[in-house]
């Protein structure tokens, strides 16, 4: 047959002697025979280079491919920094619709964990086995800085956060539960501002929570609207915890103690939002007299060491059937933007209304307090109204009214001030006068004020 | 027939074949070489197709430098521009780059964003001077470089991070690039990263910490917008780019030359345009002065100067719609409320930032105002900005300082 194999061709055709000379290779490589065999070595060498050449194609096509897909994630489980970094890595890289399961450990982090997609949640194995410490951090003013929709945090703790805990910035729909944040030195003047700092937010719930030691508050709402706080432990913040310009928040079955003041229900001018309608009921406020250890010049450092409840320029405030005791200024604070000690400038802002007004108190258990007021012109109102020996009583009202809507000093009935409490008493300090007129009489605030209705959360 | 003759008709058919196949074996190879280098194209076209999802893991894959003889040169279409008054960034210096793709058009805007093409990118690309004993490519000097071209030197630079926004199916993408310590290419870091640089001629600090940020932080200035999250140019505004460069072919006003470039829609040279203050001619003024009376600047351009510094350094919060609205704080040029840019305003949120000060900005009195406070710290708790920096920018604190010592006026 025609087709010989090539090797056979070529032993056929190779000199069997080794002592061939080059004239006889010469002749050889130019014989016919092996002409015909080189073209047709060259020939088949050819036909496979084009298969080759696709098969090399193909290879290469194929090793891009492989080398463009994302390798899976499959971290070494063995280093804990290696977990860190892989918990960073889900929050940057999350996707709406996912669950950042976080394992029980305890992990460092060096810089603010952030998540800015929508739907996510947060998920730990629980607020005592998940442990996000941000002692080390050298970057970033939050433990986790979040802004999104449908967002959930549970069952983890943060700790030490350089700043605030957890702020959530900008959200619709927000669940913060089962969550600890703390600093782990205790009350320290360094310590970051805020436990959890949901802002500017609408539908929030905060429950089952532990907060600790923060320099400012250890749960703080601020300019947002349908808020829920209930179930938590506020204790050794400066404030337990501050609901601020927020529209419509119930503050219920909380435990505030040991802070310097147990629940603050604030408005500050400037800002976009001005807030009204709060419900404080059914918690527990008891020996909030912790040194304030809040940084100068902040609203809260004026916060005299003793609040139970503390309102602030706030309209529409209900405090109902809680237990609130042994608060050694006084065990519920009333006062207007003026008494605060920073607001220097008392030109009327846009839109502020620097009165507390429409303020209701009923059944509410108090007992102790008052006792050992902070700041001095406390200790001296105290001594002079009511002895060495005597205590300030439970309501403690600087008296300053909206000249417009009162009368003689006395509020109209709609912006009164309303205390329907057996066993208790008020002090009006008649700051705006000089202290000229104190006033302690309880039939000043015997009215009644509509009740304000539930929220509820369209969570 | 003779079986030779018959074998020659044979072998000359077999010799057509073969060059037939050799042949087409040898397109085939071509074609196969061109195609496996097709990724390592050595032309000067800059490469803008990318997955989103998966984004090129080197900076090389842009093709928007080319690198050789210690110089980093710029791609066919890559030009540079420079801002009036820069971000501060730790000292670093920048390179910025600006590509867009081959007949497309940025909308101009005389006040706010320019609207770019899909395709486009834009780079900073961050350096230092290298220290003159460089014992480590890890020395750096402080010395702000102001040199302007169209080319970078290797030799006496240190590439520190590339950082790219681009532009895909109208959304900004934002990619942190890490060079590697031989200069040769730069690593896609999405998560940022922390590198340690030694200063060789600061009196203070010997060794910090730059930080170059995760994607979530680039949001955190790009997204100007707070709530739609949209990350966004920040330099490129009229006020910001309303200035000259030192081109290859010339000194041109930046405007000017992208519209000679065909770059712009929209543009017209006779409007009255605004241009924030050019650096350097504070920075020139505060170094070679050591007491705040003896700065040489009228009011008006001092506040100029210090309204343009508050704009790119902290605006991008600061903005009605920002990040920080949240603190009713404005620093954005175009706010003319005194009491939104700070002055008499008390502060918010701002906790230990305060400093325990009562106003943002109290006239007259610079060491009592909040902004000069948290401007002159590095704490990360209290300084301002929050994100971007790790150093304290001396002559930015210097400049705010003589312009709040300067405001007359009292608070309450």
């Amino acid at each position: 047959m025609y087709k010989v194999s090539i090797a056979e061709r070529l032993f056929q055709t190779a000199p069997r002697s080794s002592h061939l000379k080059a004239h006889k290779l010469k002749s050889f490589v130019q014989h016919p025979k092996y002409l015909v065999l080189s073209y047709q070595i060259k020939y088949r060498a050819a036909l496979m280079l084009k298969p080759i050449s696709i098969t090399f194609l193909l290879v290469i096509i194929i090793a891009f491919f492989i080398y463009d897909i994302k390798p899976t994630q499959n971290p070494s489980i063995a280093n804990g920094t290696e977990l860190s970094k892989q918990i960073s890595k889900q929050f940057l890289f999350a996707k709406k619709g996912d669950v950042i399961i976080i394992p029980e450990g305890h992990f460092e982090f060096m810089r603010s964990l952030s998540l800015r997609v929508s739907g996510v949640t947060v998920k730990g194995a629980g607020r005592d086995k998940t442990i996000l410490s941000f002692k080390h951090q050298k970057q970033g003013a939050e433990g986790i800085i979040a802004t999104g929709s449908n967002l959930i945090f549970e069952d983890f703790s943060v700790e030490d956060a350089l700043g605030d805990g957890i702020k959530v910035n900008e959200c619709n729909n927000l669940t913060m539960r089962r969550l600890r944040v703390e600093w782990t030195r205790g009350p320290h003047k360094k310590n970051g501002a805020y436990g959890l700092y949901p802002v500017q937010c609408e539908n929030v719930l905060v429950e089952d929570t532990l907060v600790r030691a923060a320099s400012d508050a250890g749960i703080y709402v601020g300019q947002s609207k349908n808020v829920i706080v209930r179930n938590n432990r506020a204790e050794f913040n400066v404030a337990g915890i501050e609901i601020e310009n927020t529209i419509g928040a119930d503050v219920f079955n909380n435990t505030a103690v040991n802070n310097t003041g147990g629940i603050l229900i604030f408005n500050m001018p400037d800002l976009p939002q001005l807030g009204y309608a709060t419900r404080i009921f059914s918690n527990t406020i008891k020996d909030n007299n912790t040194a304030n250890f809040g940084a100068n010049g902040t609203p809260v450092a004026s916060i005299p060491a003793g609040s139970g409840i503390v309102i602030n320029s706030n309209d529409l405030v209900e405090i109902f059937d809680n237990d609130i005791a042994n608060n050694q200024t006084a065990n519920v604070i009333i006062s207007s933007y003026f008494s605060t000690g920073y607001a220097k400038d008392i030109s009327p802002h846009q839109n502020f209304d620097p009165y507390p007004e429409t303020i209701y108190i009923y059944n509410n258990r108090f007992s102790g307090g008052g006792d050992a007021p902070d700041h001095l012109e406390l200790k001296a109102l105290k001594i002079a109204e009511f002895g060495f020996r005597g205590r300030l009583p439970d309501i403690l009202w600087d008296g300053i009214v909206n000249p417009s809507k009162s009368h003689e000093g006395l509020l109209s009935s709609q912006y009164a001030i309303c205390i329907d409490n057996p066993k208790s008493g008020i002090v009006n300090v008649d700051a705006g006068n000089n202290y000229s007129n104190i006033r302690k009489d309880l039939a000043d605030h015997a009215c009644h004020h509509p009740k304000l209705s539930p929220i509820t959360l369209t969570l | 027939m003779s079986s030779r003759n018959f074998s020659r008709h044979r072998y000359s058919l077999t010799f057509k074949k073969a060059t037939k196949a050799v042949k087409e074996a040898l397109t085939f190879i071509s074609l196969t070489i061109t195609l496996t280098f097709l990724y390592a194209c050595n032309d000067e076209s800059v490469n803008h197709h990318f997955d989103e999802g998966n984004p090129p893991q080197l900076i090389s894959e842009w093709n928007l430098f080319q690198l050789k003889k210690n110089q980093l040169t710029l791609s066919d279409g890559n030009i540079p521009y420079d801002l009036n008054t820069p971000l501060f960034s730790d000292y670093a210096s920048k390179f910025r780059t600006l590509w867009i793709p081959k007949d497309t058009r940025i909308q101009f805007n005389k006040d706010t964003d320019y609207t770019f093409p899909d395709g486009t990118i834009i780079s900073k690309t961050f350096y230092y001077r290298k220290a003159k004993e460089a014992a480590h490519s890890s020395n750096i000097s402080l010395v702000h470089s102001t040199i302007q071209s169209e080319t970078l030197s290797l030799k006496t630079n240190r590439l520190i991070e590339t950082r790219l926004l681009v532009k895909k199916n109208n959304y900004w993408f934002a990619y942190p690039y890490i060079w590697d310590d031989q200069q040769v290419n730069a690593r896609l870091a999405r998560e940022g990263d922390f590198i340690n640089l030694f200063i060789s001629d600061s009196k203070s600090e010997k060794t910090f910490s730059y930080l170059v940020p995760d994607i979530n932080q680039c949001a955190g200035c790009h997204a100007e917008d707070h709530t739609s999250g949209k990350l966004k140019p920040i330099g490129v505004k009229t006020r910001h780019i309303n200035r000259k460069y030192n081109y290859n072919k010339g000194n041109f006003n930046q405007l000017a030359y992208w519209e000679s470039l065909g770059y712009l829609e929209g543009y017209d040279p006779t409007e009255d345009l605004p241009r924030n203050a050019n650096w350097n001619n504070f920075r020139t003024n505060a170094q070679s002065q050591s007491r705040p009376e003896s700065v040489k600047v009228d009011g008006k351009q001092l506040e100029h100067q210090a309204r343009s510094y508050l704009d790119i350094n902290c605006a991008h919060c600061h903005n009605p719609k920002g990040a920080a609205d949240t603190s009713g704080l404005h620093l954005n040029k175009d706010n003319i409320s005194d009491r939104t840019i700070g002055i008499c305003k008390p502060p918010i949120a701002a906790g230990r930032g305060s400093g325990g000060y009562t106003f943002s900005i109290t006239p007259g009195n610079a060491n009592e105002s909040i902004i000069v406070h948290r401007v002159n710290s590095s704490d990360p708790a209290v300084m301002m900005p929050e994100l971007g920096r790790v150093l304290i920018h001396r002559e930015g604190v210097n400049l705010l300082s003589n312009w709040i010592s300067a405001l007359k006026g009292t608070c309450g």
